[in-house]
Parts: C-alpha cells; sequence; structure tokens
C-alpha cells in the first residue's frame, strides 16, 4: 500500500551528500551498475527499532524503489510504514554521525539516533 | 475463567491433597508436611510442578537475533544445547519480564514467568518486522518439573542415568528417564541447584513416580515459596514487573554492558554508569512478633524508605522472612527497618540478592 499526500506517493528520499557516499561505499565493494541502498527497519536499539542499511545492486521485487543523485533507494515493504517521509542523510567532520535519518515518523529517538519509536 | 490443570493434577487429586488457585492454575500447596518439604530442597533435593510457567518455542532464523536485540544479556551465539537468562526490557529500562533463553536446535526454547506468555509474545511480534520468527505458546502442551537442592543434580542424574558434568547454568540436554525423553535445563534458583525437566504431558506421570521412588520428596506451593524468600529470587507480579528495573532488581549478571543496543540500553547503561539507582531489593527477616503483609510500608528513622513485595513463614516455624524494594542510603545488610501501617515489628536487612551474581567480567 502507497501512502499519499495530494496525491503525490511518499517515499524514503536521500540527500546528494549521502548519495556520493553510497556510491563510494558501492564502489569499495566492487559495485558498478544499479548501485543502490536497501533501507529497512529492525525491532531493536535502545528505543525500540533501529535503521538498517545495506549497500546493494539487487533490487528485490517487494521493494518500493525511487532514484536519486543516481542512486537507487529500495524500501524493504514491511519497512516502508514506518519510513515514509524519512529523508536519509550524510552528517560528515570529525564528530559527524555518518549515515543520518530524519524520520517523521519517530516520536522518540535515542541519544545516538540510531534508533527510534513511533 | 476455568483453572489450568497440570498433566499431573488427576494424579495428585487422587492422592486426596489440596488445590489452590495460584498463576491461574489449580496448584498442590503441600503434598506431605511443608516442614518436611522445605527441609527436603534446603538440604537435599524434593521436585516441584512447574507446568505453570510459561513456555513459548520460537521458531524460525532470526529468533536469537531478535532476542539479543530486545533484550539485556548476549543470546546471539547460543549453539544447540546453550542458554541463558536474559531481561526483555522497555525503552525505559523496566522490566517486561525475566526470561530463560535455551537453544534446542529445532527452536528456540522461551521460559517466562506465571502468565507472562501472552506479553512476551506481544512483544516479540511488536518488533518482528522483517524477521523469520513465530512464537508459539507450548505450556499446555508440555510438562515441566523442576528438581532443586543442594542434591538435585545428583538426583536428576541417578534418575537419567547419565553424568551432567559441569552443565553450565540455563544449558541443556535430552535424556532418557523412566523410558521417557526429557529435556533438562540447568536454571539455578538463585544459589539454590535447580534443573528443570520438560517433556511431554504423557511422560509428567512415570518421570513423577520414579522421582519419588528415588527419593526425590514432591513439594508443593507453601514449601516452594519459603524456598523462593530463603534464597531472595524475585518473581513476576512481586519483585519484577514494569516499576523495577533490573538494576534494582538485583539481576546485573545477566545484562551483558559491551554487547551493544537492545531496547532499555541507554537508560541502564546511564543508570549504571551515574550510579543512579534509586532504590535495591533486598531481603528481610522480620522480628518474632511482626505481623506483616505484602505492600506494607517499611520506615527507617520514622521516615518511608521501602514496601515489602513478598512475605511467607518458613515452614519449620523459624519466623517470618521477605523481599522488599528499600531506598538505596537505608538498603544495607544489618539495617533495621520499622513496619508500619496495620502491621508491627521490625526487618532486618539480610542482604542485597543477585539472583545471577555480579556483573559479568
Amino acid at each position: 500500500m502507497a501512502i499519499t499526500m495530494d496525491g503525490v506517493e511518499l517515499g524514503v528520499s536521500i540527500s546528494e551528500l549521502a548519495a556520493t557516499k553510497i556510491k563510494y561505499f558501492a564502489e569499495k565493494q566492487g559495485l558498478k551498475d544499479n548501485i543502490g541502498v536497501r533501507v529497512a527497519v529492525k525491532g531493536g536499539g535502545c528505543s525500540g527499532l533501529t535503521y538498517d542499511l545495506q549497500i546493494t545492486d539487487q533490487e528485490l521485487e517487494s521493494d518500493k524503489t525511487i532514484e536519486q543523485y543516481g542512486v537507487k533507494v529500495m524500501v524493504d515493504k514491511k519497512s516502508y510504514i514506518y519510513l515514509v517521509g524519512t529523508e536519509l542523510e550524510f552528517s560528515d567532520g570529525l564528530n559527524g554521525k555518518g549515515f543520518v535519518f530524519t524520520n517523521p515518523n519517530a516520536k522518540k529517538s535515542c541519544g545516538c539516533g540510531t534508533s527510534f519509536s513511533v | 475463567m476455568a483453572l489450568l490443570r497440570s498433566a499431573l493434577h488427576s494424579i495428585t487429586a487422587a492422592a486426596g491433597v489440596a488445590f489452590h488457585e495460584r498463576h491461574g492454575w489449580d496448584l498442590v500447596m503441600v503434598y506431605s508436611t511443608a516442614e518436611e518439604e522445605y527441609q527436603a530442597v534446603t538440604t537435599a533435593a524434593g521436585v516441584h510442578d512447574t507446568s505453570y510457567m510459561g513456555r513459548l518455542k520460537a521458531i524460525g532464523d532470526d529468533g536469537l537475533d531478535l532476542l539479543n536485540r530486545l533484550s539485556t544479556n548476549k543470546v546471539l551465539d547460543l549453539e544447540p544445547g546453550q542458554g541463558a537468562p536474559t531481561i526483555l526490557t522497555t525503552d525505559r529500562g523496566r522490566i517486561l519480564d525475566l526470561i530463560g533463553v535455551v537453544n534446542v536446535d529445532d527452536y528456540i526454547l522461551l521460559i517466562t514467568s506465571p502468565g507472562a506468555q501472552q506479553q512476551v509474545i506481544d512483544w516479540l511480534d511488536k518488533y518482528t518486522i522483517m524477521e523469520d520468527l513465530v512464537v508459539e505458546d507450548i505450556t499446555e502442551e508440555t510438562t515441566m518439573l523442576s528438581v532443586l537442592g543442594p542434591a538435585s543434580q545428583v538426583a536428576v542424574e541417578s534418575a537419567a542415568g547419565i553424568l551432567l558434568n559441569e552443565l553450565p547454568p540455563y544449558h541443556s540436554l535430552t535424556a532418557e528417564m523412566a523410558g521417557h525423553r526429557v529435556r533438562i535445563v540447568n536454571r539455578p534458583f538463585g544459589e539454590l541447584p535447580s534443573f528443570d525437566l520438560l517433556m511431554d504431558p504423557d511422560a509428567a506421570a512415570g518421570v513423577w513416580d520414579h522421582l519419588s521412588a528415588s527419593g526425590v520428596l514432591p513439594v508443593g506451593e507453601e514449601a516452594f515459596e519459603a524456598v523462593r524468600l530463603s534464597y531472595a529470587v524475585p518473581a513476576y507480579g512481586h519483585e519484577l514487573g514494569e516499576s523495577y528495573n533490573p538494576l534494582e532488581a538485583g539481576l546485573i549478571g545477566s545484562i551483558d554492558f559491551t554487547k551493544g543496543c537492545y531496547i532499555g540500553q541507554e537508560v541502564i547503561a546511564r543508570l549504571d554508569t551515574y550510579q543512579k539507582i534509586q532504590k535495591h531489593l533486598v531481603s528481610l527477616e522480620f522480628s518474632a512478633d511482626a505481623t506483616v503483609f505484602e505492600g506494607d510500608t517499611l520506615n527507617d528513622d520514622g521516615r518511608e524508605v521501602g514496601k515489602v513485595t513478598s512475605v511467607t513463614r518458613i515452614p519449620a516455624g523459624q519466623g517470618l522472612i521477605g523481599l522488599a524494594y528499600v531506598r538505596k542510603a537505608s538498603a544495607s545488610p544489618g539495617n533495621v527497618l520499622e513496619l508500619t501501617d496495620s502491621s508491627s515489628g521490625q526487618a532486618e536487612i539480610m542482604a542485597l540478592p543477585q539472583m545471577f551474581g555480579p556483573e559479568q567480567s
């Protein structure tokens, strides 16, 4: 089931920097074409749910996929409901946190930001 | 609602013993005399029908991985035959339940507190998103007997005709007992050795008779409760539940502080690091003149510092013992607290029990 707003299907988006970093890690893994990231939610983390990122070139039929900045963002079907409207960004620099999720569904997050509850 | 009955109910009923409702089950209070039964468990070995405890079957490849992400102890790498105690905690670090996790190869066996099965199933279901995991309640399809006491290992070994050697806590193996296949789980009851025997209900009568015939005395609820409080073992609904966190309950030995995140980890780690625990579980001995009820308030120098969570009389007439949560500043062994409310008398703090020992090194 797709969740829409004003007729537009909502999904997970990524920032340009996050896309660049995904391409960088994908190339280090030896991937060349169809580069993407599968985003999922798992039980756990301090607050109940935690994010799971996998760099991949294998798109599944059940994934909800969008493409931005040359990177496919594949959202696991069961995780979609927890991730609608989420933006994946990259926090760079010495104190950077790496990939960071801005998730409008998260009511609470843990200190390090990798776990949330809805 | 009709009370649940163990597979042994008809046999014990035929022996003329009295039953009483507890945990939603129709349970035997006393088989012979509570004194004899208490004596057997604390000095030799006794067998208690623990079928009222919850048993769940978790099937799927991701069981240990999910449990590792939802509970305090490291259970991720448990091989078949291995097990560990762990605590499912809420995002506020409070106790949902203390469970035993045993990898029995085909599935993961979860031993829950009495009546906590559905709550544990619902909790696991809530966090099963992509994982391959189905959890079933097998409590009523199985029978569980616990052989408790200093001589319980010898009793189980001789009844099964095998050696358990140094079977670590929560590890398990299968054996034949009275011609029936039984899974033996080493699940210590505080500092008291105890072994769970899990079996098909059809095997229950044979195993029970076999144990009784070899001198392992049947133990009812009354003596069992006295043993529980003598060994300061916290129980769900009394000392365990969402009002408490695992550090307050003395369960630090079942917390792995290095395994990474789980639900409630951030709160528990912070409480530990900054020594922010407000209260402690304590074991109590009440004065000879005391009258005590659960929920009674405990005062220290006229100031309220805690509440009694369990109380019972030791069957051999040695007085009243109990458990309580007491504010940290007053929770020292030897400290004498006063009972208030409808009760009277005094309570001496004996110890700050740690069911699974000190922090894992």
